[in-house]
């Protein structure tokens, strides 16, 4: 049995069992319903299900268990912030430990390059990075994991670059005056350095991307 | 337990025309009684897995809240088609490394005929973890799609109604022999269908044979290790062992039968309204059939 139904819907399997769907759409629901096993699977039942589940008295949800929820969705949130559509090459990177970072396209969601960094990020203060790479990295992730062991704001500037486009550089710097290095291209610049950007986390900035 | 309709409804507009994260956290509150208690509730989980589906949940809830389209049902029926599905996808995610573990352990009693009781419906089982993956054993589904052009229609429904969990080939046939239309079908189905979670009972079962199998081959690994030892001190804790052993294989093997017995999803009044046969012709056709089985697959089973 196939694990999921690209075709699945749930508003239109709830307009069904609701039954708020012309005689032309019941026969064309219909006949995929019951030839698909992963849609009679959750169809299956269901009609008693809600039933079951309106009569039945809730117990709360415990209070830790809902701010676990509430925790693990915030930093999903973080994990999930893109910054402008930067190029046509957009990336996100991984953070692998503190040593490997994983560069992957967004659009195909492929990995394109799995890079070592070299030197660590040390636990109270922020080292020289490097990536090898001519394709630039999202930092924010690495970089909020960071502030929230150590409670460091960082600002990244990219301020430097070379003349190779495939050795475009970028200082990263946190607020202390630590500089951490990493390469980008141009075009990718014209577009960060269009403005300032923040990665909130609970309504407190984590993380500003200054773009000079 | 139902969610608040016009609350809800209210705080998915908010949410979707400003995206303002205090409306999603009170959305989340709003709904999380309900998907706590989904599983406990619906499929008879423990609170750990209700926690655990919670979590799993909630990570994409943002997504999935933004899906709603007031316009073509309310929140409550909608909540719930999303809940079974999430539901449904958390099982396979989950526990698909358990499941494929537990299939082999339940192949396991059939080829290697661990216990002679609830053979046949140990045969039946297996068939139909065959036909489900196709991995499983190409030689048993080459095998079985041969028998099964033997077999009349109506055997074939009969085997799939007693054993098989529902799929679009029992509507298929049914439609066939029946000549009514799949939705007539299903409602047919549905009323033969024994109202007890079956399924999900035997899938806790089967998570519990995983669990104790997984306990006793720890322990056998930890005797072992005592012994290689071999030290007087330890010969307590190996007596101990032995114990715990013994008691957890006892429980397996109870688990195992239980499993088996219960593999029958639809009881024999539900199939004689659904193929028109007194109780006499349907247990001397269930004979047959596992008699033309066995013989068949007598290269299979021991």
């Amino acid at each position: 049995m196939k694990n999921v139904c690209k075709y699945f819907d749930e508003n239109k399997m709830a307009a069904y069992i609701e039954k708020r769907m012309s005689p032309e759409e019941i026969k064309k629901y219909e006949k995929h319903l019951f030839k698909c096993n992963y849609c009679l699977k959750v169809y299956f039942n269901l009609e008693k299900e809600i039933l079951k589940l309106k009569k039945s008295k809730a117990q709360s949800i415990p209070e830790k268990l809902l701010k676990e929820g509430l925790d693990k969705l915030m930093k999903i949130k973080c994990k999930k912030i893109t910054l402008p559509d930067f190029s046509k090459v957009a990336i996100k990177l991984y953070k692998k430990g503190m040593e490997l970072i994983e560069v992957a396209n967004v659009k195909t969601l492929t990995p394109v390059l799995v890079t070592p960094v070299r030197g660590k990020v040390e636990s109270s203060l922020l080292k020289q990075l490097v990536i090898e790479s001519d394709i630039y990295g999202v930092f924010y992730k690495l970089f909020i994991d960071f502030y929230a062991q150590n409670r460091i704001k960082i600002r990244v500037n990219f301020l430097q670059f070379g003349d190779d486009l495939k050795h475009k550089t970028i200082e990263l710097v946190s607020e202390e005056g630590k500089i951490v290095r990493s390469l980008t291209n141009e075009a990718i610049f014209d577009d960060l350095k269009k403005g300032i950007y923040k990665i909130k986390l609970n309504g407190i900035v984590l993380l500003k991307l200054n773009f000079i | 337990m139902r969610v608040r309709e016009v609350k809800i409804k209210e705080l998915i507009r908010k949410y979707k025309a400003t995206n303002n994260e205090k409306v999603l956290v009170e959305i989340i509150k709003e709904i999380s009684d309900m998907v706590y208690n989904y599983p406990r509730v619906v499929f008879n989980r423990s609170k750990d897995d209700c926690s655990e589906f919670y979590i799993y949940f909630i990570e994409d809830v943002k997504k999935i809240i933004k899906k709603y389209n007031e316009n073509l049902a309310s929140f409550n029926t909608w909540f719930n088609v999303v809940l079974k599905s999430r539901y449904i996808n958390w099982l396979n995610k989950l526990s698909y490394k358990r499941k494929k573990q537990v299939d082999i352990i339940l192949w396991e009693d059939l080829t290697l005929g661990t216990d002679d009781k609830n053979k046949e419906e140990k045969l039946f089982y297996n068939i139909y973890l065959s036909q489900q993956n196709e991995k499983y054993d190409s030689q048993l589904s080459k095998k079985l799609m041969k028998i099964y052009n033997k077999m009349s229609l109506s055997d074939i429904i009969l085997i799939k109604l007693m054993y098989y969990p529902i799929d679009s080939s029992i509507i298929e046939h049914l439609t066939k022999f029946l000549n009514k239309s799949p939705r007539e079908c299903y409602e047919i189905y549905m009323k033969a269908y024994k109202e007890n979670n079956l399924i999900e009972k035997q899938e806790i079962l089967k998570e519990k044979i995983v669990d104790l199998v997984y306990k006793i081959s720890k322990i056998k690994k930890k005797i072992k290790y005592l012994k290689i030892k071999n030290m007087k001190s330890e010969t307590l804790e190996i007596d101990k062992l032995l114990k715990q052993k013994e008691r957890a294989e006892k429980l397996l093997n109870e688990t195992r039968r239980k499993f088996y017995k219960n593999l029958q999803i639809i009881d024999i009044k539900g199939i004689q309204k659904i193929l028109g046969l007194s109780k006499s012709e349907i247990y001397e056709r269930v004979q047959n059939i596992r008699n033309f089985l066995k013989q068949e697959l007598s290269d299979f089973v021991r």
